[in-house]
């Protein structure tokens, strides 16, 4: 009995699915070290290796929060990356047409992301259509939108205010050198860390996607948590979209978040949220995020050109989704089992 | 007694037992969006002077043919409660495959175009196994395979485009059967609607389309009434995958190119289609006639907006609305009706209670 005790700790610790993506990080590097030898130590020992991957990290894990959520209750937003491009766009064009101040900006993608997630969950929870299809059609109404804003003419640094550039090149302690970009998703991360464990609508949105009726039987309103999910995703969105200005220098219609959705969706279900819901930690999300920026940086400085980036993120999708269905295989026999030897 | 009637007349589960009336309000649903195709084509002739001109309308709707043939096998696919987003990504792998095929390994342009078809099967068959026999949403499946298909193509022509096909190849929409008045009409029209009438046969009078609707209706009662799910399932996908590719090929024909941003966002326009078609995206309704309709709405609308000179990227956000409000009329329309008709019970039942309070 305490054999078998301390082997399923063991186990739990081993299995979850969180700490396999650090295996996976260094099998993938020691991996490239094996392919190329010269050009990987010679990657590696520059600085802008790491400096790459961790500045791309922060807009991917601000948009993965929200993503995170959406997939726990058991749905997906195809929407995030045309937000991303919409707000970005629509901040723009308040600083390039209105003057407008920084904190006017940084107010604005918030209620402008929160109104088009809002819009999402709107339909979907309210007028129960499927999620897939809601976010489908308004990925194109955001970037099309985006277009109309301003014709279809990028919007270059120039315009912004001068706090814009601080985000990137400052930060808050000047001797560590750490930007202020990471420290805000360093923040978003800590607060959601504890915004899932601990706070009552975080259990709920572990409920709704364990299972919807019961949680609709427990007294909990699925709609609301659902709505709620879909509108903090477009904040976190939005948010992302005037981090994207500060990280590039500019926004464009067509390419500020363009494709973003599956990066964010790949390191999700990579760290661990199961698709069908009601599993997954923010750790491991951003975990995920963590090998999909070490791949992204990693392709072009082993020598491989960068079209092989939408390859390898759909391969990764799918091979984490193998290994989700072969967690929940195992689990169900565990159950299976815990049932046959109860007299032990 | 009141208050437990209440609660149950509230519950949606004992609504549906009221179903059959609003089945029977919408069983007219193609007819609907005939009426609809209808609407948006007479305001488009009378608003644009344009647009008066049959060869250009029967030359757009050629132009969408791709689209369409894959829209009637989307449709079985949603009647069944599944979907497929990979559908444009097999499009561009399968031209890509036949070009290389053509171009690289020298084999003929007929061994290519039926090894390009395989390999189209093939993709289909991927996507099947992972959703019928490992047992993954569809959703996802097909959204990870959607963009490693596309990447394959990426990586295997980059930036450049293939062509120089040979000249039998080329045009097929150029190739004119039929001549009413002025206008030819392409062999590809009559081809999609051939399709179309024998896969009306086959969802409305073959055991396999039955059990397709069985499927989407109810998954677990279809497995329990003796229906191979995994097999049929395996089978819709892989299908989907063929026809995808024969829709590729058809794309390469008529461009003469392969790019691998061809039919990009594409699987947008297929699922608008298909649900502006009438067919519902939860499975178990609809019909293939319907997406007819839908392909001709998305397809009036397009080369409307492009008539009218607005650009192209600004149309995303009209075809975005237009499936949304698709989807949304007939949602609110049913979830008021569901309202008014648990009124009209809650009504009925009090009646009932008071009469028998009477009694005793």
């Amino acid at each position: 009995m305490k054999n078998r005790a301390r082997l399923r700790a063991n186990n739990k610790f081993i299995f979850k699915p969180e700490y396999v993506t650090i295996f996976i990080i260094i099998f993938i590097l020691g991996l490239s070290a094996i392919y190329k030898p010269e050009l990987f130590i010679e990657a590696v020992r520059r600085r802008e290796f790491f400096q790459s991957i961790i500045l791309g990290l922060p807009l991917i894990v601000t948009v993965a929060m929200g993503m995170m959520m959406v997939i726990t209750t058991g749905c997906i937003d195809v929407s995030v990356g045309s937000i991303v491009g919409f707000t970005g766009m629509f901040v723009g064009f308040l600083f390039k047409f209105y003057d407008a101040p920084f904190w006017v900006g940084v107010l604005a993608a918030i209620v402008v992301g929160m109104m088009a997630g809002a819009f999402n969950g709107l339909f979907i929870s309210y007028f129960r259509i499927n999620f897939l299809v809601v976010t489908l059609a308004t990925m194109n109404i955001w970037r099309g939108l985006a277009f109309v804003i301003t014709d279809g003419v990028e919007i270059g640094a120039s315009y912004m205010p001068e706090q814009m550039s601080f985000l990137i090149l400052k930060g808050p302690i000047p001797r560590i050198g750490i930007p202020w970009l990471i420290w805000i998703a360093l923040f978003f991360v800590i607060i959601m860390v504890f915004f899932m464990k601990y706070s009552h609508f975080g259990r709920e949105v572990y409920a709704v996607g364990g299972n919807e009726n019961a949680a609709k039987l427990r007294g909990i309103n699925v709609k609301k948590v659902k709505f709620v999910v879909f509108a903090l995703t477009g904040m976190f969105s939005g948010i992302a979209g005037l981090m994207y200005g500060a990280r590039f220098g500019f926004f464009s219609p067509g390419d500020t978040g363009n494709g973003m959705e599956l990066i964010v969706i790949a390191s999700t279900v990579i760290g661990g949220v199961s698709i069908s819901g009601g599993r997954g930690s923010i750790i491991g999300v951003v975990l995920g995020c963590l090998l999909l920026g070490t791949v992204q940086t990693l392709i072009p400085s082993v020598g491989f050109s960068s079209f092989y980036n939408t390859t390898i993120y759909g391969l990764i999708i799918i091979i984490a989704l193998i290994i989700d269905t072969g967690i929940k295989i195992r689990k169900s026999r565990g159950v299976l089992a815990k049932k046959g030897v109860v007299g032990d | 007694m009141l208050k437990s009637s209440n609660n149950i007349s509230s519950n949606k589960a004992i609504g549906s037992n009221y179903g059959f009336l609003l089945r029977d309000f919408f069983s007219g649903l193609e007819i609907n969006y005939f009426i609809l195709m209808f609407i948006v084509l007479t305001i488009l002739l009378i608003t644009t002077p344009n647009y008066r001109d049959a060869s250009y309308i029967i030359k757009a709707i050629s132009r969408n043919v791709e689209y369409g043939l894959v829209a009637c096998m989307m449709t079985i696919i949603i009647i069944g409660g599944m979907i497929d987003l990979s559908v444009a990504g097999v499009m561009t792998l399968c031209a890509t495959i036949t070009g290389l095929l053509y171009h690289n390994a020298g084999i003929p342009m007929l061994g290519a175009i039926v090894l390009g078809l395989m390999g189209g099967l093939m993709l289909g068959m991927i996507n099947g196994a992972l959703v019928a026999y490992l047992k993954i949403p569809a959703i996802i499946v097909t959204i990870g395979t959607l963009y490693l298909y596309r990447g394959i193509s990426k990586i295997f022509i980059g930036d450049h485009s293939l062509g120089h096909f040979p000249d039998w190849f080329n045009r097929v929409d150029r190739i004119y059967l039929i001549k009413i008045g002025n206008v030819n009409i392409p062999v590809t029209i009559i081809g999609l609607l051939v399709v179309v009438i024998i896969i009306f046969f086959i969802l409305k009078f073959t055991s396999i389309g039955r059990k397709i609707y069985a499927i989407g209706t109810n998954e677990t009662a279809a497995k329990f009434s003796g229906i191979n799910v995994k097999c049929l399932k395996f089978l819709l996908f892989s299908l989907s995958g063929l026809v995808a590719g024969a829709a590729g090929l058809l794309w390469m024909s008529r461009l003469l190119v392969v790019r691998h941003d061809m039919a990009l966002g594409g699987e947008l326009d297929i699922i608008t289609i298909v649900v502006l078609g009438g067919t519902s995206i939860l499975g178990g309704k609809g019909n293939v006639i319907g997406t007819l309709w839908g392909w001709l709405i998305v397809i009036f609308v397009r080369s409307g907006l492009s008539v009218a000179q607005i650009p192209i990227e600004q149309q995303l956000f009209v075809m975005g609305t237009l499936l949304l409000l698709a989807l949304a009329i007939p949602n609110v329309i049913s979830i008021l009706k569901e309202k008014y008709l648990n009124i009209e019970i809650q009504k009925s039942l009090k009646k009932v209670i008071e009469s028998k309070n009477k009694k005793y």
